[in-house]
Formats: structure tokens, C-alpha cells, sequence
């Protein structure tokens, strides 16, 4: 039994005053929006026109907000019960856009439908295999997806977006007093006041990127020449294909979100319970359930494959509110969004140092909780050498990523990500580790 | 006393002038690539209010002028090189003969843009180039702008800097240029030119191209000496039928814009390839005239 942590101002199963959680899901969505740059990035990028994009937009919007839907329920194989939002991260981005440039949106679609059956056999089998997971190793998980989102933030905090750009000031002095302003609230906010930590980082950051030339009239302009309403477009819906080439890259990329979410998951256990010990298979399972499905209807419908948000998750954990009565209503509030497209502009001009310092801010909860959970297990020599050795390799794959450019065919899905690579190394490990343990008992 | 530390930050770190978009920067993608502009653009409106006397704020090291990476010069319509802020030297010298490792005559094609006729002409030389302190050349790219000053006196005034990623308008241009010349000098004298490393046309790895209507190579930068090679048989990393597409298109079209996967060299993961490709009758022969170039990944993807 889940024994509640006394940070916690609004619990997992606590019902949210509206005005309250209004403000709350408002916050989630601008965390979930931060990444919608994305499909309009694979739009253009493949010849798009507008209203293709603003369609694409949409309802990658829907998806997002049905998936978070769908996490917040507690169905008997379906849902884990937290507010755990979806949104669409950069993990399927290079997927997607390969798929599209091969066969256009019917191919994404095809392929992302296949990533989402492959996230749902990947639930189905978790309890079985939950031996493989201890909490040291999800613990692992955890802190390695965070250290995932790290040169997102950094590199948009700084106003870089390509190699060789020069770091922008006044990037760099938005980034900073919009995090100032987020951890001051955090801090020393009083009471329900750090509900409000990543608003207030909002809105200081808009009003930083005013005068600092961030945000310009034609920023603006942009806004205000999409519609207030608008259906988007249903045209080929019906229209899906598949391509055989495709299958190990979308397998690869599903079998990483689906680890990512494991993590994200495991991270929702642990801020929900102050005596948490090891993660709930069964739960976690019902959880990558959900994503797989809402990772499904992506494909489905015609939207950019999503994942669960990391950073959602550790505002939610930064705030002390995760009641799954947020994710109804972020979700809710997300699906109605995508049917405005001048609100959903808003969202995408949000400017490149406060998205970066929104997700250092939420990076920092991440990273101690994956070290909280892998300290939390009790380490001796083999647990340090199983952890120890993953983080090195994992690691070294983004910090010398040349090292391994020779790695044969057969392994190099497992070089596609530092996430995949030491989870991978972590789970032999422990089973080759744990040799004379076994020898002994038996 | 913190608050004070913080606004005075803060202060400081918005002084570093920001870009507002204009017309002449949106034209580019990346950032180092707009700084570089700016930096000319200012500098030629310096020019044009306070002639020669702009100089002594261009050569000041602490001045916005200046910075680590690149530097002012100016070159009059003959060559003489009236400025140059880190070779004082070479003022006064006419360098319209300086040609780079490639023998490309990287002075003309700067002096070639007062030529043009616009009062605010630009154009972007590059070329191999050697710094004192390095062993090696490396590509620099230089943007230069065409300056009238207030005695009437024409000149070019231009900046330098290497690492410049291929813009997508630089690659249109050349490719329109190319198209310009085969429709002036005709396909011998054309062609010749395209496949010669010293000329304008190759730069930053990228070459011209020429294929008759259905695909068949007639400049092939991979096999200068080789004529004929079917290009409609290349596909890139995952399949797709590149030359056929570009075709395709290209029957639709004068112009043409086609993506595809292909390894950098010495790299296993593929990166995105960007083809710009014109059709172009001469003498009544039509040619498929491009060019193409990698992208730049986003820094926070994974390569």
C-alpha cells in the first residue's frame, strides 16, 4: 500500500478545486506544447503546405491529450493511474521524418501504428520479466532519461540550435531569470505558491523575450493569421502503408519510448509513495499499455508518434500536485486546444531560452530521483560495478559517440541511444553479476 | 545588493546587439551564418554614410567590428586592398591576382561584386584558405557587399569566417548561376567550367551536376573524365530512386527541391542530402542543371 508523501499538496487520488486545476493543466499544456515545433518541423521539412501542418498539429494534439487521458486511467490492463502526460518528444522525430521522406504521412502513419503494437508486447511481457528490473536498475532508467533531455534544454537555453552558432545573450539572460524565477518560487514560494513555479517562469520568460527581440511583431503576425477554429483536415485518413526497411528503426525507437516510460512510470511510483521500494510491474505494464495505445491512435488518426513526458512528470513532482484529475483535464483541455489553432500558435512561439529553462528546471527533480532510487536500493560492490559500468558505456556514447562508429549490424540497435545502451548493459550485468548468488541458493 | 548583481547581468548580456529579422536575414537558416550578414550589412551602411573614415572604428579590437572569428576588409573595383583589419600590410597592394590552393581567383570574385548592378549587390565567395597559425587550409566563407561611398567611389567590403554551413540560398544561387552561364557560353565552355576546382562553381563540397532529360550524366563531379553514367539507377540509404524523383518533378517544374538520406563521410548513420535541381533549354537541348548538400543536424539530436 502506497503510503502518501507529506510534500505532496495534492495527491494521486486527490479531486483539484477547478480554478486550481485549471491553472495546473494550463501549465502542463505549455510544458506538452514545447515540443509541437516538432511536427511542424516534419511538415515543412517534407513539402508540406499549411493546412496540412496545421492539420498535423492537431491532431498530434488529440493523441497527446487522449494518451494522457489514458495513463490517468485505472483499468484493469489499461492505465497506470498517474498523471503521466504524453507528449511528442524527439525520440521519434528522426523515425518519423525518415518515414515520411520514403512514403509520406500514409508511411508514418503505417509505421507508427507498427511502433505502437510493438510498445504493446513489450507491456504485455514486463511482469514477466520484471526479475530483470530492480530498483537500482530503474533507478537507472530514470536518471538516464533525464540525462536525455539535457541537450534540449542546454542547447535552447543558450539560443543554440546548430553546431558553430554563437551563444545569444540575451538568450542566455532570459534562460537564466525565467529559471531564477522558477526556482525562487520553488524554493521559497509559501504554500500552494510552488504549484505555480513553471506559470510564473512562463510568464516571466514571455515578457523577458518582448524587449530582449525574442519574440517580434512577426512572431505575432504568425499567431494572428491562423484561425480561431478550425477542423482539421480528415483527407486520407484511410490512407496507411507500411514499408519492411522501416521496421528495425521504428522497433528500436518503440523499444527505447517504451523504456523512457518505464522510467517516467517509475518516477510517478516514487513521488506517489514515500516508502517505495520497487516498481509495481504490474502497474508499470498497464502504463505502457496506455502509451502504447495512444502511440497507436497516433498512427491512426494521422499525428507524430508521442511518448510520455518526462519533464511533465517532474513538474508535477517539483509542484507537489499529481493528482490524475490534472491528467483528465490536461488532456481534455490539450484535445479542445487542437481544434483553436491561433491558441495553439501561442504555444508555438514560446521562445527557445524559456522552453530550455523550463526543462533544466524540471531536469533537476529527474536527475535526484533516479539517483534517490538507485541509492534507495541498498548498494554494495556488485550493485556499484552493474550501475557503475552502464553509466560509463551509456555515457560514452554521447560523449564520444565516434568511439563506436565500427560496432557490427547485428548490436548497433543498441548504440542508437545511450538510454537502450546501459539499460541493456545494466540488466546482463546484473544477471552475470549475480552468478554466485544463484550457484549458492541452489 | 543580489538584485542589483542579477539586473546588472542581465544588462549585460542584452547588450549583445540581437537579430531582427529582415529580409536580407531570413533568407538564411543558421545563426553564425546571419551574424556574418549583419555584420557586413552594418559595416557597408557605415561605409556608405562616412566613407574611409569608417575605418578607424573597423580596425578598433574592442569595437563590435571585430571579433575572434572573422574581420572587415575592403577592396576597391581593381583589386587594391583599401582595408584590412588584422593584415595591415596588405593595404595598398593590388590582390586582384591572390588565388587560393584550387587557383581560384578568390580576389576577382570579390571584386566581381561591384560589377553587379544593384546598388546594395551581394554574393558569397568561398575558398581555401590558410590562417598563420595552421598547417592546413581550411574552406572560408566570405559575404560580400557592394558599397557606394559618399564621394561617389564604388567598392566591396566583405568578412570572413570558416565553418560556415551551406545555406540552402547559397546552393540556389550557385545552381541559378550555373544555369546562367551554360545559357550565355554554351555547354562546351560551360561545362569545362563546372568540373574546374578553381572556378565558383565548386565550393564546401558541393559540385554542379548536369544530366540530359532522362538522367544521363554529362558533368559527373564524381567521374570528371566519365560521361553517360545513368544516374535515375542511384538510390540513397534507404531506397529511394533520388534522380527519378528530381525528374519528376522536374516535368512539373523549372525548379526542384528533393531530400534524401545519405552517410557523411566516414559516418555509419545517414544525415539528410538536399538536392536543388533546374531544367535549362539551350540551344534546343534541355539540361537538368544541381547541386546538393547536407544538412545540418539540430545540435541536440543525436548524430
Amino acid at each position: 500500500m502506497a503510503r502518501r508523501p507529506e510534500h505532496l499538496i495534492y495527491g494521486v487520488d486527490d479531486k483539484v478545486p477547478l480554478p486550481m486545476l485549471f491553472l495546473l493543466s494550463f501549465q502542463h499544456i505549455f510544458l506538452m506544447s514545447s515540443t509541437l515545433v516538432l511536427p511542424v518541423v516534419l511538415v515543412t521539412e517534407t513539402g508540406g503546405g499549411f493546412e496540412q501542418l496545421r492539420s498535423v498539429v492537431a491532431l498530434t494534439m488529440i493523441a497527446c491529450g487522449l494518451g494522457t487521458i489514458f495513463q490517468a486511467f485505472r483499468f484493469g490492463w489499461f492505465g497506470s493511474g498517474y498523471l503521466c502526460p504524453n507528449l511528442c518528444g524527439p525520440n521519434f522525430f528522426t523515425a518519423s521524418m525518415t518515414a515520411a521522406w520514403l512514403g509520406g504521412l500514409p508511411l508514418m502513419r503505417g509505421m507508427t501504428i507498427f511502433a505502437g503494437l510493438v510498445e504493446i508486447v513489450f507491456a504485455r511481457t514486463l511482469r514477466r520479466v520484471k526479475f530483470l528490473f530492480p530498483p537500482e536498475i530503474t533507478g537507472l532508467v530514470v536518471l538516464m532519461v533525464a540525462i536525455g533531455i539535457i541537450p534540449l534544454g542546454v542547447s535552447k537555453s543558450l539560443g543554440i540550435n546548430y553546431e558553430g552558432e554563437p551563444i545569444q545573450g540575451a538568450c542566455v539572460a532570459v534562460a537564466f531569470l525565467t529559471l531564477l524565477v522558477m526556482v525562487g518560487i520553488n524554493i521559497w514560494g509559501k504554500g500552494k505558491l510552488k504549484l505555480y513555479s513553471v506559470l510564473g517562469g512562463l510568464v516571466t520568460g514571455y515578457l523577458l523575450s518582448l524587449p530582449t527581440g525574442l519574440l517580434t511583431g512577426a512572431h505575432f503576425h504568425t499567431v494572428a493569421a491562423s484561425p480561431w477554429l478550425a477542423l482539421p483536415s480528415t483527407g486520407g485518413m484511410l490512407n496507411i502503408t507500411f514499408k519492411w526497411s522501416l521496421v528495425p528503426i521504428f522497433a528500436i525507437v518503440s523499444i527505447t519510448g517504451a523504456l523512457k516510460s518505464f522510467g517516467n512510470l517509475i518516477m510517478c511510483e516514487k513521488v506517489n509513495d514515500s516508502e517505495w521500494t520497487r516498481p509495481d510491474t504490474r502497474r508499470v505494464g498497464n502504463g505502457l499499455m496506455a502509451d502504447a495505445f495512444c502511440v497507436t491512435v497516433s498512427g491512426l488518426i494521422g499525428g507524430m508518434a508521442s511518448d510520455t513526458s518526462a519533464s511533465n512528470v517532474a513538474f508535477s513532482a517539483a509542484s507537489g500536485a499529481t493528482s490524475r484529475y490534472i491528467g483528465y483535464m490536461t488532456g481534455a483541455l490539450f484535445i479542445a486546444l487542437g481544434f483553436f489553432p491561433r491558441i495553439t500558435g501561442v504555444l508555438c512561439i514560446m521562445p527557445m531560452p524559456v522552453m530550455g529553462a523550463i526543462l533544466i528546471f524540471v531536469t533537476c527533480f529527474m536527475i535526484i530521483s533516479g539517483i534517490q532510487i538507485i541509492m534507495g536500493a541498498g548498494m554494495d560492490n556488485r550493485k556499484t560495478f552493474v550501475i557503475g559500468i552502464s553509466i560509463i558505456f551509456g555515457l560514452s556514447l554521447d560523449l564520444l559517440p565516434a568511439l563506436f562508429v565500427d560496432v557490427p549490424n547485428a548490436v548497433r540497435p543498441l548504440f542508437e541511444s545511450s538510454l537502450t545502451l546501459s539499460t541493456v548493459l545494466a540488466v546482463v550485468l546484473n544477471q552475470v553479476l549475480r552468478l554466485g548468488e544463484l550457484v549458492k541458493t541452489t | 545588493m543580489q538584485l542589483r548583481f542579477i539586473a546588472l547581468i542581465f544588462a549585460l548580456l542584452c547588450h549583445v546587439p540581437h537579430l531582427h529579422a529582415d529580409d536580407q536575414l531570413s533568407r538564411y537558416m543558421y545563426e553564425d551564418t546571419k551574424r556574418l550578414v549583419k555584420l557586413v550589412e552594418d559595416a557597408a551602411t557605415l561605409m556608405e554614410r562616412k566613407g574611409t573614415d569608417a575605418f578607424s572604428e573597423f580596425g578598433d579590437k574592442k569595437s563590435r567590428w571585430f571579433d575572434d572569428q572573422s574581420f572587415l576588409f575592403v577592396y576597391t573595383r581593381e583589386g587594391i586592398c583599401i582595408f584590412n583589419a588584422t593584415i595591415p600590410d596588405l593595404v595598398g597592394k593590388n590582390l586582384i591576382d591572390l588565388r587560393d590552393m584550387n587557383g581560384k581567383p578568390m580576389a576577382r570574385f570579390v571584386t566581381d561584386v561591384s560589377r553587379k548592378p544593384r546598388r546594395d549587390a551581394h554574393g558569397w565567395v568561398f575558398y581555401l584558405w590558410q590562417e598563420k597559425n595552421e598547417f592546413e587550409p581550411k574552406w572560408k566563407s566570405a559575404y560580400i557587399r557592394k558599397v557606394a561611398m559618399p564621394d561617389g567611389t564604388v567598392c566591396v567590403i566583405g568578412a570572413g569566417r570558416h565553418h560556415i554551413k551551406i545555406e540552402k540560398v547559397m546552393v540556389q544561387e550557385n545552381v541559378q548561376s550555373a544555369v546562367d552561364l551554360l545559357a550565355a557560353e554554351g555547354k562546351r565552355s560551360a561545362f569545362k567550367e563546372f568540373l574546374n576546382p578553381a572556378s565558383r562553381y565548386s565550393f564546401l563540397d558541393t559540385f554542379i551536376w548536369v544530366t540530359d532529360e532522362r538522367g544521363r550524366a554529362l558533368v559527373d563531379p564524381a567521374f570528371p573524365e566519365k560521361e553517360g553514367r545513368d544516374l535515375t539507377l542511384f538510390r540513397d540509404a534507404i531506397g529511394r530512386p533520388v534522380m527519378k524523383e528530381i525528374i519528376d518533378k522536374l516535368q512539373r517544374a523549372d525548379e526542384a527541391w528533393v531530400q534524401y538520406l545519405w552517410p557523411k563521410p566516414g559516418a555509419v548513420a545517414v544525415s539528410r542530402k538536399l538536392v536543388y535541381a533546374r531544367k535549362s533549354r539551350v540551344d534546343g537541348e534541355t539540361f537538368l542543371v544541381g547541386s546538393d548538400f547536407f544538412l545540418a543536424t539540430p545540435i541536440w539530436m543525436k548524430q
